[in-house]
């Protein structure tokens, strides 16, 4: 019996290594390439790129190498220093994605606690649709984005980026359900001791929602953060796209500081998770028990 | 301090449902009233309307003398305890139980010492810097009465206080509610559908059955003088013996016969029971009073013997129904062991007519509303459930 569990165990262990390998080795790659002199990534990737103007260390294969023969700066150095294209467009993944947090956690919170203390007869119809517009993907909206923003006079603006991800029915949805469990008697007694509205919101509802507010948080910042198709399609000043656009369009002759703006890329998102990761399982795991 | 008076309170949801109806009761100055029921039956509503937190359908509210149905619950100046104690579970004890005094911006000074006498009042200094979660069931009970103590309000609301604590707690519990009542010498007005609660800890007792009063009194009014059947089988464990049985007078006396048995009845009023008459009645008697082994008494067989500590529940068949008699367990002992013959065990019983309660079949009413010389001033709601 105990060597049965023994095998079984080590079948899932098995199995659950392998995919964190084949998670975790293109963020190793990136991190440990990125410390790579341009000659010796040319050498290894060269034939990936295809490089018609390389140099002589151009290899005829593809080389995946981990240990760097010399570790350098440099690519970090002509990245952030030397060429400030990298970092203006990391800044504008900063404008962009932030404001979207800031305004979506508000906005959203706002309406949980409107969704879970307004008892009026269509609540239950409003919250329905909410649920049926998250279920949709995002680029079944990103026509009427355009023609909106067109109409708001704010396309290739930020704007027409932050005010559709302000609004997002995910995060609303994910709170309501986070603030139906708080006992509805928490907030009857904040009110007989004097609690307004406001109050109830701010020091009972939402501190006790910190696990569900840091989940949104992490999660829609890793979303935009990520984002191409709104900016592709909202922005069309290539000034102002962010980096995850800019990253795409790598130069071939660039690929050591695309490792390296790579990595500067991932930390914002690596330490926000890193800092609310307990949160953040807290948050979903709520949401499997709660009833609707 | 203040008094309450309640004049026709009806309450009906969205959903239609009818909550309570024509609630109409006078709370004086610092009396602990109980309002006790079965669940659903309105009790907590009535205390929620009290609170402000259900708005009145219909009828008039006032504390103190001053009419209250759209006043906010904030400024009735009453405070609740609630049945899961409704801590603010990111709050020390300390926060938990300023959070009222903060609100209404009582100086910080003020706000500490008010707190520390409320704590030392509960013996719950030592728990001041902890979180909720941090707390037993007990504790956080002490902490939910601190808060609504501290404000020191005009009246003090309870909503099944107690019903999440273990019994031994609760007992505990109970008797210290008794002591604070006398403390704070203010209104205290208390849910509960346990009604060793309600006759412990009431001055006078509100029984409800489906939104409606059925009857207002003392303890020992609600279990002595039950006004229905409904209050007669609620109050008391175990509950009151009834037997249908048939009145009738003999030798001008007022008789109540159980099959060939015929009782005696010694009644406080005229029953209005006519020569030859024949009305039927039920005839309820507590356990407590039933009487064994008197040598003129009814043989009844003992069916089954419960032991409830010190004392015996004896269950009797007698005339064709059950009759359960609370008896001392010395006395249980010297019964014969059931198991040894293959008759029954009998005793003989005797219902004592001073402590026999009549009841009409049809209305529900005792004899005693029906026949006494007090006015009835409460509906009475007929519902055979």
């Amino acid at each position: 019996m105990r060597k049965k569990r023994y095998v079984s165990r080590s079948i899932v262990f098995v199995i659950c290594a392998i995919f964190a390998i084949a998670f975790l080795l293109p963020t190793v790659l990136t991190i440990t390439n990125s410390f790579m002199t341009e000659s010796e990534i040319n050498a290894n990737y060269g034939a990936v790129f295809n490089d018609k103007q390389s140099s002589s260390f151009q290899s005829g294969q593809v080389n995946l190498k981990f240990i760097p023969d010399k570790v350098t700066m440099s690519q970090y150095v002509n990245g952030l220093i030397r060429s400030p294209d990298y970092l203006i467009k990391f800044w504008n993944s900063v404008l962009l994605t932030l404001p979207i947090v800031i305004f979506q956690v508000g906005i959203a919170s706002l309406a949980a606690y409107g969704f879970t203390r307004w008892r009026g007869k269509i609540r239950g119809f409003i919250f329905f649709f909410y649920v049926i517009l998250m279920l949709m993907p995002y680029q079944v909206t990103l026509v009427p984005n355009y023609l909106v923003s067109k109409w708001l006079n704010i396309y290739d603006t930020r704007w027409a980026i932050i005010l559709p991800g302000a609004f997002a029915p995910f995060s609303v949805f994910l709170l309501t359900k986070f603030m139906r469990r708080i006992p509805y008697s928490l907030i009857e007694a904040a009110k007989m001791e004097g609690a307004g509205e406001w109050y109830i919101f701010t020091r009972i509802c939402l501190p006790q929602c910190r696990a569900a507010l840091y989940s949104i948080v992490i999660l829609v910042f890793i979303d935009y953060w990520n984002m191409v198709e709104q900016p592709l399609i909202l922005l069309n000043d290539p000034e102002k796209q962010p980096l995850s656009v800019f990253l795409s369009t790598i130069n071939t002759g660039e690929i050591g500081l695309a490792f390296a703006m790579g990595t500067v890329y991932m930390i914002p998102c690596l330490l926000l998770f890193l800092h609310g990761e307990e949160y953040l399982v807290e948050g979903i795991a709520h949401q499997g028990s709660v009833k609707g | 301090m203040a008094g309450l008076t309640l004049k026709h309170i009806k309450k009906i949801y969205d959903n239609q449902v009818v909550a309570v109806e024509d609630f109409c009761m006078d709370i004086a100055d610092k009396e602990f009233i109980v309002l006790v029921g079965p669940s659903g039956c309105g009790k907590s509503t009535v205390l929620r309307m009290i609170a402000g937190l259900e708005e009145i359908t219909e009828g008039e509210l006032y504390i103190d003398g001053q009419y209250m149905n759209d006043v906010e619950p904030k400024d009735r100046d009453i405070s609740m305890v609630f049945q899961n104690y409704a801590l603010f579970p990111h709050m020390t004890v300390y926060d938990n139980i300023a959070f009222g005094l903060k609100r209404r911006k009582v100086p910080k000074n003020e706000i500490d010492k008010k707190v520390r006498e409320a704590a030392e009042i509960l013996q719950i200094s030592e728990l001041l810097q902890r979180k909720p979660k941090a707390l037993s069931g007990g504790q956080r009970q002490r902490v939910a009465i601190g808060r609504a103590i501290v404000r020191q309000p005009k009246v003090y609301l309870m909503d099944e206080p107690l019903s999440n604590l273990d019994a031994k707690l609760r007992n505990q519990m109970r008797s210290e509610l008794k002591k604070l009542h006398k403390q704070m010498n203010t209104t205290f007005i208390y849910v509960t559908h346990d009604q060793t609660e309600a006759m412990t800890l009431g001055d006078r007792i509100v029984v409800m059955k489906k939104g409606h009063i059925q009857q207002i009194g003392t303890p020992h009014e609600v279990f002595d003088h039950p006004r229905n059947l409904f209050v007669a089988s609620f109050i008391g464990t175990p509950q009151m013996n009834f037997i249908d049985v048939m009145l009738v007078l003999e030798n001008g006396m007022p008789t109540a016969r159980i099959g060939a048995w015929h009782i005696p009845l010694e009644l406080p009023m005229d029953i209005r029971l006519t020569e030859g008459e024949e009305r039927p009645a039920v005839l309820g008697i507590r356990p407590e009073y039933v009487e064994i082994d008197e040598p003129d008494g009814i043989p009844a067989p003992v069916t089954m013997q419960e032991l409830m500590g010190s004392t015996v529940q004896l269950h009797l068949a007698l005339g064709g129904a059950e009759l359960i008699a609370m008896v001392p367990v010395a006395f249980a002992d010297t019964l014969p062991d059931q198991e040894e013959f293959d008759e029954p065990v009998s005793v003989r019983v005797t219902l004592p007519g001073n402590h026999i309660q009549l009841f009409d079949p049809e209305s529900k009413l005792n004899y005693e509303v029906i026949y006494g010389e007090e006015p009835d001033t409460l509906p009475n709601v007929i519902d055979d459930e």
